[in-house]
């Protein structure tokens, strides 16, 4: 189907054009040295917020903008974890909300004052949210394990079933443990962390309204996490992953512990999303169970997959598709970007076609995973490693 | 598929834990006798009637599965298409409440079969488009491929409903005294029905692959496509028709269900198929018998198993000074699903064996 | 990419956080400036260009398994709009957003909403989830919301602050609604003992545990189910098991309807109690003939006056299907007029523009005082809508005949 594709006369043109593109400007950023690429980078997202239009005035990128950025980079990070789990070692995860949860509530419980599991909410210490970062990472590492332990002699199919068990578990467990984890009213009005004083900066705390400050952090985080992960999949460890991800078996013989390197896999992905779900209960102010249903591991995976397993900028890209663009359809801009589509588009003139678009969002996500599996099953972006090892199996079949 | 347990000697460890599941639910009803037999009798019953719907949903798992090593994680949703289409049967083509009683049968029976056909149509459609092509791609595919059909079905259900419940009309004889006198305790005749009809079905399927040709090409599929394709069997036709098959029973399940507890919504699928799927690993894939006593099973654990672990543990922790354990109805997803992590921790083969745990 | 993060880079976020300084310490104050608003009148003033619309939003959840409930706000909003005309010739403008009901969905949508230039106010969230996330932010920016559908006790009695004065609500909230329906229980019915069940949602717990603590009999179980459940079996059987004099639901109407429709054809044959999410056309037709003699209550006399069946007919005119199937469309529609009345006290036009006081209008709507079509509105201190003088705030129904009789209770 896809060569077919790939022959017709009017895609193959483009699709040529596009890969000469492509080439082109790889060759070009490859001339780049890394550390100003990644200066550019960095400066290029933190400015985000600052941007100024130069025609129209005030910034480019309103608030409406930063919480879909927000939103957009948690996933990012999530979807780093799970890179972990997922792209480097091979594990299907489809309970990955459970350590999302287990972050989340384990800085609620600790900093709401709706909190059942304390008489004291310890809202009042102010470098709680801090001290729970790292305290989160090491919880959901335990998380992993605890669940990896069980799981091990698993594989495929099996595996993602029951992680996606173990994800319900934890979800009916919050809201139906009514007087540990407040059940399904939630826990809300975790007060904002507050700054350390940096100089020059007029910020005292991380306000759930302070979408500019959660922005930045939340892009730290993410360059910190990323580079976390991708010194691990060159390490030794991440050639094991790969060796398990390709023949558990043959891993095994060839010497490799696999039992501890699963676990470390399941370790390290669980504590990235506890990460996320601490931070993600801190810039809500609220932990409610609702926030912690079966699509968001379904995004998460989703994101991973579109993307392409195992690739960082995969992961990036799968985010801003499937969290990024169903909110920026909301949008006016995009209406008025989608108008001038209108003239191509049949029932434009008695349909808000934009409009249905929106409302349907869920429906052409569902089709949405389906074409790219079919057309691109080793996803938007592949790892380079990859994608050689899929242009083997290929011609093999 | 469906091959025997394999004989080591010993009497197979699935029957020893049926007779273990056994004593322990017969030991619990004596020793609580708070609650009284007939309580344990109803729940009995309630366990049986819903686990027969998760059989028939778990048939077409277990076939699938059997056949391609693939979750079709979208056949929770064939189920409800299946529910819908006899929805629109009874309400549309015979008018609702409002069908003269002699009509009654005859519309049941059509609306089954109209449910089976429209939803082995759109079982055909769908592996044509998003399981077919990837075949041969990376494991991981099918599976996402699959996730994403069952999204945009429920959706797109949803949508069309408005997001609300359909209702089935009340044809099927239900009520106090629409039952079947046992003396010591009673049936309904919708339970009767269910449970029956299931039973009926599995058996036709057990036998079908069996004892035709056409049974004998899926079991060989499921042994080794590449040797089947070689020895002329058609590989696309066989995979085809275990989808068929499967996703009819789904859909005959849909308007069972439908009659049974009137009520239809676009997500309806999503719990039972994966109960369903627990199912069939319980009774241990790709074997047809196993999927119906894994139904059956976790139909029991949900209601009967719930409260059986309540009546354990409550005097415990009471005397400990503990509250109780206080599992009720909300609580039922979650045994579900323990049930399910704990058999393929503990027994990946299912209770009547199947080694595929590792080879997935 | 797979060199593209080395060591260097961490003098690289060094220099980008530096850059970030020098950024924010030219401009960062605009931020800070609605902050501690409170002060200056001026500061919070919406003004609307001659020719522009006033815009009033609706945070509603518009997809997935609870549209209806959504589509059910905005539609009476819209048609609230049109039916009360302009403020001194601006047009108002109802514009929708969609807050999934989850929290993570709350932000983007209020910030969607925030972005509107002449956004004055908000019919706010009939999920409690949303609003306890998105308060805050609208207070920041003086934005009063008012919300039809949001009943949970902690939205308008929110732990360790004072009750947020952007917030308010047409809807009586669960405590009001769980303690008359005990005493109902107890004093009316006469019930001993009391077998509870509801829904694991926020509304369907919130409500149970309000009934739980104050009826007077015992409670012989309680349980739950996950909304959407429609097989009953095992918890019916729980319940014929006890035998209470009463069943109390806190659920919605499909669930309950079914609930109700199983427990009969097991044989139950003592009393039924369900609340508002219950009482609905549907919940008629679904239960049938099993719904008699069920008892059923809901906040606000929703009067049969000529102004509720003039609402009726519009709205199935205007939406395409009946009100009565659906909770909160009246309460929506006097949350609406509550903001609209609050706007037009306040609005003065300047130069042909608009001018309207944001604080100004809060206080406007606070005080408001007027005949609904769910009944007598005004605010209490914490926003929440107060019971009328010589009214009782909850009526009590049978269902007798196939329809919902009045019973007497104060």
């Amino acid at each position: 189907m896809r060569e077919r594709l790939r022959s017709n006369a009017i895609v193959k043109p483009v699709a040529d054009a596009l890969a000469v593109a492509r080439r082109r400007s790889e060759r070009a950023y490859g001339s780049v040295p890394n550390a100003l690429r990644l200066f550019l980078l960095a400066a290029l997202l933190i400015g985000v917020p600052f941007y100024e239009d130069p025609f129209a005035g005030g910034v480019i990128f309103d608030e409406r903008w930063l919480a879909v950025f927000r939103l957009v980079g948690l996933y990012i990070m999530l979807g780093l974890g799970l890179n972990v789990v997922v792209g480097y070692a091979g594990l299907l995860d489809l309970g990955y909300v459970a350590f999302f949860a287990s972050g989340a509530y384990l800085y609620a419980l600790l900093a709401s004052p709706a909190s059942p599991a304390i008489d004291f909410p310890i809202d009042d210490v102010p470098w709680l949210f801090w001290a729970m970062l790292p305290a989160a990472l090491f919880v959901g590492a335990l998380f992993g394990v605890l669940l990896g332990i069980p799981v091990l002699p698993m594989r495929g199919d099996y595996l993602a079933i029951v992680t996606l068990g173990f994800g319900e578990i934890i979800r009916l467990f919050l809201i139906n443990k009514t007087d540990f984890t407040g059940g399904s009213q939630g826990l809300y009005g975790i007060k904002a962390p507050p700054l350390p004083d940096f100089p020059g900066l007029n910020i005292t705390e991380l306000k759930s309204t302070a979408l500019t400050e959660w922005y930045i952090f939340i892009v730290i985080a993410i360059f910190i996490v990323a580079f976390c992960a991708t010194r691990l999949r060159d390490s030794r460890m991440g050639r094991a992953w790969e060796a398990i991800r390709e023949d558990e078996d043959v891993a095994e013989a060839m010497g490799i512990d696999t039992i501890k390197y699963k676990l470390m896999a399941f370790a390290m992905g669980a504590a990235i999303g506890s990460l996320g779900g601490t931070i993600f209960a801190a810039f809500q102010g609220s932990a409610i169970p609702d926030s912690f249903d079966l699509l968001v591991s379904i995004n998460v995976v989703s994101l991973v997959v579109i993307g392409g397993m195992g690739s960082t900028w995969g992961v990036v890209l799968g985010a801003v598709i499937l969290i990024g663009i169903p909110d920026f359809l909301r949008f006016r801009e995009a209406s008025d970007f989608l108008g001038l589509f209108d003239p191509l588009v049949p029932f434009a003139d008695t349909h808000n076609w934009a409009e249905d678009l929106r409302e349907n969002r869920f429906i052409v996500f569902g089709a949405l995973l389906v074409a790219v599996m079919v057309l691109r099953p080793s996803g938007l972006i592949p790892s380079r490693r990859r994608q050689i090892e899929f242009a083997a199996a290929a011609e093999e079949a | 598929m469906s091959s025997p347990p394999r004989r080591t000697g010993k009497v197979p460890t699935g029957w020893l834990l049926a007779i273990a599941v056994v004593v322990i639910y017969v030991g619990v009803v004596l020793i609580d006798d708070d609650k009284g037999w007939s309580f344990w009798l109803d729940q009995t019953r309630n366990g049986l009637t819903t686990g027969s719907l998760y059989a028939l949903i778990a048939l077409g798992y277990t076939m699938v599965y059997g056949v391609l090593r693939m979750i079709n994680f979208a056949h929770g949703e064939v189920f409800m298409i299946g529910s819908f289409t006899g929805w629109v049967v009874l309400t549309k083509v015979f008018g609702g409440n409002d069908m003269s009683d002699a009509v009654i049968a005859p519309a049941i029976l059509v609306a089954m079969l109209a449910a089976a056909v429209v939803t082995a149509g759109s079982v055909i459609v769908i592996e044509r488009i998003a399981y077919r092509p990837l075949r041969h791609a990376p494991r991981l595919a099918p599976l996402i491929s699959a996730i994403g059909v069952s999204i945009f079905l429920q959706n797109l259900f949803l949508r069309l409903t408005e997001g609300r419940f359909r209702q089935y009309p009340r044809i099927f004889p239900q009520g106090p005294g629409e039952s079947v006198d046992l003396g010591f305790t009673s049936i309904d005749y919708i339970e009767i029905f269910l449970i029956g009809s299931s039973i009926l079905m599995m058996l036709a399927l057990y036998l079908f692959v069996q004892r035709t040709k056409m049974g004998v090409s899926i079991r060989a599929v499921a042994e080794d496509q590449e040797v089947s394709a070689l020895m002329g069997v058609n590989v696309n036709r066989v995979i085809a028709l275990t989808f068929v098959i499967g996703a009819a029973l789904a859909g005959v399940a849909g308007v069972m269900y439908g009659l049974w507890l009137l009520n239809i919504k676009g997500t309806m699928g999503f719990l039972p198929g994966i109960k369903a799927f627990t199912a069939a690993v319980l009774g241990g894939i790709g074997n047809i018998p196993g999927a119906m006593a894994g139904g059956f099973l976790i139909g029991l654990a949900e209601s009967v198993g719930r409260e059986q672990l309540n009546s354990v543990f409550n005097p415990v922790l009471h005397w400990i000074g503990a509250g109780g354990l206080g599992l009720g109805n909300e609580w039922k997803d979650v045994v579900a699903f323990v049930v399910l992590v704990g058999v393929l921790l503990l027994r990946p083969t299912g209770i009547f064996g199947e080694v595929v745990g590792k080879r997935a | 990419m797979p060199h593209w993060l080395n060591w260097k880079w961490l003098g690289v976020v060094a220099l980008a956080i530096a850059a970030l300084l020098v950024f924010s310490a030219c401009g960062d104050d605009d931020d800070e400036a609605g902050d501690d608003g409170g002060n200056g009148g001026g500061e919070n003033v919406v003004t609307v260009p001659a020719g522009g619309k006033i815009q009033v939003g609706v945070t509603a959840v518009l997809s997935g398994d609870l549209q209806a409930l959504g589509t059910t706000v905005l539609k009476a909003a819209e048609l609230a709009a049109q039916q009360l005309g302009d403020i001194e010739g601006f047009e108002v403008e109802v514009v929708g957003a969609d807050d999934l009901c989850d929290a993570s969905g709350a932000e983007p949508a209020a910030q969607q909403l925030l972005a509107n230039e002449n956004l004055v106010a908000v019919i706010g969230s009939i999920c409690s989830g949303v609003n306890v996330t998105v308060q805050p932010t609208y207070e920041q920016r003086h934005i009063t919301q008012v919300s039809s559908g949001s009943t949970a006790v902690k939205v308008t009695y929110p732990e360790g602050r004072d009750p947020f004065d952007s917030f308010l609500r047409t809807v009586v909230h669960d405590g009001v609604q769980g303690v008359k329906q005990a005493e109902f229980a107890d004093s009316v019915l006469g019930s001993k003992s009391a077998f509870i069940a509801h829904d694991t949602d926020a509304y369907g717990t919130g409500l149970a545990d309000v009934f739980e603590e104050n009826f007077t009999g015992e409670v012989v179980g309680r349980q739950g189910w996950e909304k959407g459940q429609t097989d009953f079996a095992a918890l019916v059987t729980s319940v014929t098991t006890d035998n209470p004099d009463l069943v109390y639901v806190a659920s919605f109407d499909p669930e309950a309807a079914a609930f109700l429709t199983q427990l009969r054809t097991a044989g139950y044959e003592g009393d039924f109690l369900a609340g508002d999410g219950v009482i609905t056309e549907q919940f008629l037709t679904l239960a049938g003939d099993d719904a008699e003699g069920a008892y059923l209550s809901k906040p606000a006399p929703i009067e049969e006056t000529p102004a509720l069946t003039k609402f009726q007919q519009d709205y199935l005119d205007y939406a395409g299907f009946p009100w009565d199937d659906q909770p909160y469309a009246a309460q929506t529609y006097d949350a609406y007029t509550a903001i609209f009345n609050g706007i037009k006290e306040v609005a003065k036009v300047v130069d042909g523009n608009l001018e309207i006081d944001l604080d100004a209008m809060n206080d406007a709507i606070h005080n408001q005082d007027f005949e609904g079509i769910s009944g007598h509105i005004s605010f209490d201190d914490h926003g929440d809508v107060k019971a009328a003088a010589g009214k009782p705030q909850i009526i009590f129904y049978k269902v007798e005949g196939g329809e919902y009789v009045q019973q007497d209770f104060e």
